[in-house]
């Protein structure tokens, strides 16, 4: 029985290795080599070219394959050449970077935030050429740091909340005032979302209680699902999602209680179609697009730079799937305050200054 | 008195009964390897190969029936690897265990990707799940009818699987064989009964329940597959069974305790209190419930020298 104990404790321990392996994402999968994307039939001389170097796969229909648009919209726009090179193996990302700095591409873009130390070996190795690097910062003469503002982005939802959880005339609204957050794990980055939810609530009605909780876990929907249920049998009928697959959690609580979710990165508002509000969008299309804009027309600057409302890096979706089930007053009244937000007007706080350094 | 209500009402012990399905589920199966004095680390893997398995079968013939099958299948499968490598061929039990586990993640992260295309997580309207119904007779009492209301099938299957584990361990001559072998290896075989025999089918009786429990997860509590998401339940259920001596009572008292603490945790969160804190409740509980198990047991074998001497 001792022994057994000791056993048993000797596995505990590896398991919480071994979730923490599991928790780092995609270290179990086969490391693929870096891949073209489409690429231009012709070798143009005159064409800019851009590198699109990135941290996983193609294909998550959120993050990445949004700034994936992007290239695309360029190429269509602008008439830019790209290739893209992915690989979900991290022994991969500094020697895919520096390839791409090696060839004559013009721009070079890195995503996601674990390309961090990447960048920061590669970049000052060549120092002419231009480096733009996504979702974390990186200081350097040649590299423009892109964040996105979050906490903007969920001031608006957070308004909507606040907005809907009074109309009654929707199936599973109470009268409360009460709303609910679910996040994955507790790190940084999901405070600042959590921050301009509240910031956002409470703008439109102090009166609003926002219910927060997370799941600890970014890949356990039933855990996701529980926490949501919960925070509906407290009085929440809308709960918003930034939780990643344990969000998928989020979202079939919605649908199963009749209440309603907001969704967070990537349109998800047709998942359970009337059940899902909105969404918070992260435009990481928007951002690949203007940074490459910028540098075709030879205004590219080095720096941080923060895409919030005000340069359309974050947002909510149009709403296009509740339809006439959000009034038109509340759509306008979204509509001022992102206006308020963009103008200035309304400053959203930052997760004790995560975001942009001054 | 607000904040007491809020954390202790029906709801909440509804939301434990649910939680604590799966654990009791994959405990039910577990229980059998420690009976025979195996340590079965590998059920995590297990219910994640079930639970793969039923979405995958849902999926395409949209019936529970075949899915469910599919999920005790494929869990038994993975045991009889286990219990291949374990067992049979006398390799480390903890490596062997470990093993399945890094490969059933491995494996349905490859399988999801290369059959659905998807990364991380496959919702879809076309996964059926289990249905939900009512107990008959116990959810019309008054009051506690409640928490034998709108549960899935599977969760009324479960508690009633304790008496028939009970029933099989404690009445018919399999169980005695399991048990005899668990409690000295050496004894069954001089009466003919071969250990190694009776262990592989300890095994895969708990394939078949970590099959179950993982059809539970995706096709019951959720209707999705998740990489990874067992998310550790089959550790818990571990800790369960010791928790409850090995006994299918026992486990399933564990199971439900695991199950409404983690249900007040949930409830605990949005009133304030720190996640971190609040997150590790279930495993504070286990370690401090662990530490008053062995103390009394300590306190019972100093008694007895005692009463010895």
């Amino acid at each position: 029985m001792k022994k057994n104990f000791k056993l048993l404790a000797l596995c505990l321990s590896l398991v919480m290795l071994l979730g923490l392996i599991a928790g780092c994402g995609g270290g179990q999968e086969p490391a693929k080599d870096s891949k073209e994307g489409t690429k231009e039939g012709t070798k143009d001389a005159k064409k800019f070219k851009v590198a699109y170097v990135i941290s996983n796969n193609l294909g998550d229909k959120s993050f990445f394959d949004s700034g994936y648009a992007g290239l695309e919209r360029a190429k269509a726009e602008l008439g830019i050449e790209y290739k893209v090179i992915q690989s979900p193996n991290s022994a991969d990302w500094e020697p895919n970077l520096k390839a791409a700095a090696e060839e004559d591409y013009d721009l070079i873009i890195a995503a996601a935030s674990q390309m961090h130390d990447a960048v920061k070996n590669v970049a000052p190795q060549f120092p002419d050429k231009k480096f733009v690097y996504i979702d974390d910062v990186v200081e350097g003469n040649n590299v423009a740091s892109i964040t996105f503002a979050q906490n903007e982005g969920s001031f608006l939802a957070g308004a909507l909340a606040a907005l809907m959880t009074t109309h009654t005339e929707l199936p599973g609204m109470n009268k409360e005032k009460i709303i609910g957050w679910v996040g994955g794990a507790d790190i940084a980055v999901l405070h600042d979302f959590l921050i301009g939810y509240e910031q956002g609530a409470k703008y439109v009605d102090p009166e609003t209680k926002v219910l927060s909780s997370f799941a600890g876990s970014f890949s356990d929907p039933a855990k996701g699902k529980e926490l949501t249920l919960a925070q509906y049998s407290q009085g929440a009928d809308i709960v918003m999602n930034v939780a990643s697959a344990t969000g998928v959690g989020i979202l079939e609580a919605a649908k199963d209680a009749g209440k309603y979710a907001i969704g967070v990165d990537s349109d998800q508002d047709g998942i359970y179609p009337g059940h899902i509000l909105s969404s918070m969008l992260k435009r990481v299309d928007n951002a690949c697009f203007d940074q490459i804009k910028l540098a075709m027309e030879n205004k590219w600057k080095s720096g941080h730079f923060e895409y919030g409302l005000k340069n359309k890096g974050v947002g909510l979706t149009e709403m296009t799937v509740m339809g006439d089930k959000i009034p038109q007053e509340v759509r306008n009244k979204l509509k001022d305050i992102e206006a308020k937000i963009s103008s200035g007007e309304i400053v959203v706080k930052h997760y004790e200054n995560f975001g942009v350094k001054k | 008195m607000d904040i007491l209500h809020n954390l202790f009402n029906l709801g909440t012990l509804v939301a434990g009964i649910r939680i604590a399905t799966p654990i009791l589920l994959a405990g039910l199966g577990g229980l059998h390897t420690m009976q025979a004095n195996i340590l079965n680390i590998g059920m995590e893997g297990m219910m994640l190969f079930g639970a793969f398995s039923a979405v995958l079968v849902s999926y395409y013939t949209g019936s529970i029936i075949f899915a469910t099958i599919a999920a005790i299948l494929v869990g038994v499968l993975a045991a009889v690897i286990f219990g291949l490598f374990g067992v049979k061929f006398k390799c480390n039990i903890i490596v062997a265990g470990i093993a399945i586990n890094l490969f059933g993640v491995a494996f349905t992260i490859y399988l999801l990707r290369s059959i659905f295309h998807v990364r991380g997580a496959l919702s879809h309207p076309k996964i059926v799940g289990f249905p939900v119904m009512d107990f008959p007779v116990l959810s019309s009492l008054p009051y506690i009818g409640e928490l034998f209301k709108g549960h899935s099938i599977i969760v009324y299957v479960a508690f009633l699987m304790v008496f028939l584990v009970h029933l099989f361990l404690y009445r018919t001559p399999k169980g005695l064989h399991i048990r005899s072998v668990g409690e000295h290896a050496e004894a069954a075989a001089s009466v003919g009964i071969s250990p190694d025999r009776i262990r592989f089918q300890a095994v895969m009786i708990s394939g078949f329940f970590c099959g179950l429990a993982g059809a539970y997860l995706s096709l019951a509590q959720t209707r999705m597959f998740v990489e990874n998401m067992v998310a550790g339940r089959g550790f818990i259920a571990l800790a369960a069974i010791y928790f409850g001596g090995g006994t299918p009572v026992g486990t399933m008292l564990a199971a439900l305790l695991f199950g409404f603490a983690e249900a007040v945790s949930l409830r605990l969160q949005t009133l304030g209190f720190p996640s971190q804190f609040v997150l590790m409740t279930p495993y504070l509980m286990t370690v401090f419930i662990l530490i008053i198990i062995s103390y009394v047991k300590k306190v019972h074998s100093q008694k007895r020298k005692y009463e010895i001497a």
